[in-house]
């Protein structure tokens, strides 16, 4: 059997199964809350796995396994930045965004300001971050189904990129948020499985020692000594810096991240949830280091690079090798694993971006703004929710086909910067500043998402030489990642809408946001039995 | 402006407070002496920690660009300094998110739950009374 229909039988088995979970799931999917928040009945550490599933994307398995196994240490960097962040999320936002919000990112926005502009800001900036991390899932996607088929030339990762599209509309459509809750756990555990497996197998060539696996990998790489040490990708510290701001407070950004925090009962739970996934997802990037230096040691710089420029298969790349090479049966099973583990990875990821964005569009925007609030027609929402998965499915699959060649940590990387610029100073200013105004709050999103995505446009990867855009010319802004500009911005555009405004109503209800966001009192509570279900309905606001 | 809609409000357990009811209910909660501590006790905690955590990170980024040779030098064996660097990070994340789930236990989860009891029973009185 060659290695293309191994991978194939071993893929489609994953696909199957998944889709299984989702059936499943989409018949305990019956309301509202169950669709967008799995009924508030999941516990933490289901939640911690989830939350790892939805986070440990094509970037970390695929990106930065890439970014070590051709520069060395400064992949690393991404490792360290995407695990601390998770303290952002932790110290000050999990708890409180639990307590006083019910489905999306702007419902805490809402709670203080006036719906209609804020929900509209948010859903807006919710679609933009997401279209943005799918366009890198989307790219991953792609590189991974040309090596699993051997493929070459644009129309293979094109055809890639469109099937991801139709299985992700798949999951969203039939599953609900159940169903990607547990298509996150699964594809958790088998990708904490396969990087542990392959991270042992690495560490045994070399003998167990780590010291032999690092100069090896100096060796092999061409640079000697300068591949341990920081310089290989980035040589300026302000580039450093603002990778470094993107990455560390993206996350808190991240509305798929956050509307997590509503699938459990209680703050508690939420807080338990972040302690689990700093557990697991902390793990997963020290191995990271095994998959990176193990790939630049034993596949080495030539064959990433041929298999794909920007280095995204270095992992599969390095199962092969570990199994017994290209041709073996052995390298061939276990590329097939770890490609299949990989595109579960993607899947589960896209799957969890899109039904963020579209329930943010159906409930915020539709819902809340086109709707006015009125007679709320759950069926017609989760009917848009529907839609729009549809239509930012298309969007990122439009979008990726020019971003190809691009390493994905390198890509979600940006996204995160856009999250970090949009949402954070938003989110934070809402939960602990009381003057915080609706003019703020929408200045504040809107500065930042068009800033940072402003400042990708004009940066080096899109304008250009090493672009797309104008090659003759320099590029308008010289930073790759613009967090160091637009992270300030988005705060000191809040910050000034502000000022600029008063809005007293704000003000008394933060008085009611503190009480609640520390304590729980009137919180939203799980959903047990179709009588709380009913409560619930009779509680809603009605206009 | 005021006549926008909003979030009705959703402290009480009820929900059918007015928004003034509700406004008088929480300014009164506001200045209750274990609301006004357990703030105090929020805040203490958690911007300190941030900012120890976000230098403690930053510093990482910083130097990886202001002192190559410093991050490149081997300690131990092939371990760089900036390797090391990197991995106590995590050592870092892996402390304070344990010394933040103790301390939250311990010093904010008893005061919140004693005061949300306190409130809610309160207000189911309140309900009686005005029935």
């Amino acid at each position: 059997m060659s290695h293309q229909s191994l991978s194939l039988s071993l893929f489609v088995l994953f696909v199957i199964l998944t889709l299984g979970i989702t059936i499943w799931a989409s018949r305990q999917t019956k309301t509202a809350v169950d669709f967008y928040s799995a009924g508030r009945r999941i516990k933490g550490w289901q939640n911690g796995v989830a939350i790892s599933g939805d986070y440990m994307s094509a970037a970390s398995f695929l990106g930065i396994a890439g970014l070590i196994s051709l520069f060395g240490y400064d992949g690393f960097l991404y490792s360290v930045g995407w695990l601390v962040a998770y303290l952002t999320v932790l110290i000050l936002i999990a708890e409180l965004l639990r307590n006083s919000g019910k489905y999306t990112m702007a419902d805490v926005l809402a709670y203080r300001m006036r719906q209609r502009p804020v929900r509209s800001a948010a859903a807006l900036s919710t679609v933009g971050v997401s279209i943005v991390y799918l366009i890198a899932q989307m790219v991953g996607a792609g590189a991974l189904v040309k090596l699993l088929l051997g493929l070459e030339g644009d129309a293979a990762a094109i055809l890639a990129i469109a099937g991801v599209g139709v299985l992700m509309i798949v999951y969203v459509t039939f599953g609900g948020m159940i169903g990607t809750t547990w298509v996150q756990i699964v594809k958790a555990v088998l990708l904490m499985a396969g990087t542990l497996l392959l991270s042992f197998l690495v560490l045994a060539k070399f003998g167990f020692s780590m010291n032999k696996m690092f100069s090896d990998a100096a060796t092999a790489s061409g640079k000697g000594d300068a591949f341990l040490a920081p310089g290989l990708r980035f040589t300026s510290t302000i580039e450093l810096v603002s990778l470094g701001l993107a990455l560390v407070l993206g996350t808190a950004g991240l509305p798929h991240i956050l509307i997590r925090f509503y699938t459990v009962p209680t703050a508690q739970a939420a807080r338990r949830s972040v302690i689990w996934a700093i557990g697991i997802i902390g793990s997963f990037y020290i191995l990271t280091t095994f998959l990176g230096f193990g790939a630049a040691a034993l596949v080495g710089h030539e064959a990433i690079t041929k298999a794909d420029k920007a280095g995204n298969m270095a992992g599969p790349l390095l199962a092969q090798v570990i199994g017994g090479g290209e041709g073996s049966f052995g390298g061939d099973l276990f590329l097939a694993f770890i490609a299949a583990v990989a595109f579960a990875t993607i899947l589960a990821v896209v799957a969890g971006l899109t039904i963020t964005a579209s329930s943010s569009f159906a409930h915020d925007f539709y819902a809340n703004v086109l709707r006015r609030g009125q007679e709320r027609d759950e069926q017609a929402e989760v009917r848009v929710a529907r839609i729009t998965a549809l239509v930012i499915g298309a969007i990122a699959i439009v979008l990726a086909s020019f971003a190809r060649g691009q390493n994905v940590a390198f890509l979600v990387g940006l996204a995160f910067a856009v999250a970090a610029s949009a949402n954070l100073p938003t989110i934070l200013f809402s939960l602990y500043w009381k003057r915080f105004t609706t003019s703020g709050a929408v200045t504040g999103i809107l500065v930042g998402l068009f800033g940072s995505l402003l400042l990708v446009v004009i940066g080096p990867n899109v304008m250009g030489p090493k672009g797309l855009i104008f090659k003759g010319s320099e590029p308008l802004f010289p930073l790759e990642n613009p967090g160091i500009v637009s992270i300030p911005l988005g705060f000191a555009a809040a910050w000034l809408g502000t000022m600029l405004s008063r809005e007293p109503a704000s003000e008394e209800m933060y008085e009611e946001l503190r009480v609640r966001s520390l304590t729980g009192l009137g919180a939203e509570e799980a959903e047990v039995a179709p009588a709380a279900k009913a409560r619930s309905s009779a509680t809603r606001p009605s206009g | 402006m005021a006549n926008e809609p909003r979030e009705p409000s959703r402290l009480t357990a009820t929900g059918r407070m007015s928004r003034d009811e509700a406004v008088t209910a929480t300014e009164a909660v506001g200045k209750d002496p274990e609301m006004v501590e357990l703030e105090r006790r929020h805040r203490r905690f958690v911007w300190p920690a941030t900012a120890f955590f976000l230098i403690y990170y930053m510093s990482l980024n910083v130097l990886a660009g202001t002192s190559p040779d410093l991050m490149g030098k081997k300690l131990v064996g092939q371990f760089t300094f900036g390797y090391l660097f990197a991995l106590s990070q995590f050592v870092m994340a892996f402390v304070v998110a344990w010394v933040y789930s103790r301390w939250a236990a311990t010093r904010i989860d008893p005061l919140a739950t004693d005061l949300r009891e306190r409130l809610l029973s309160q207000q189911i009185k309140d309900k009686e009374v005005s029935e």
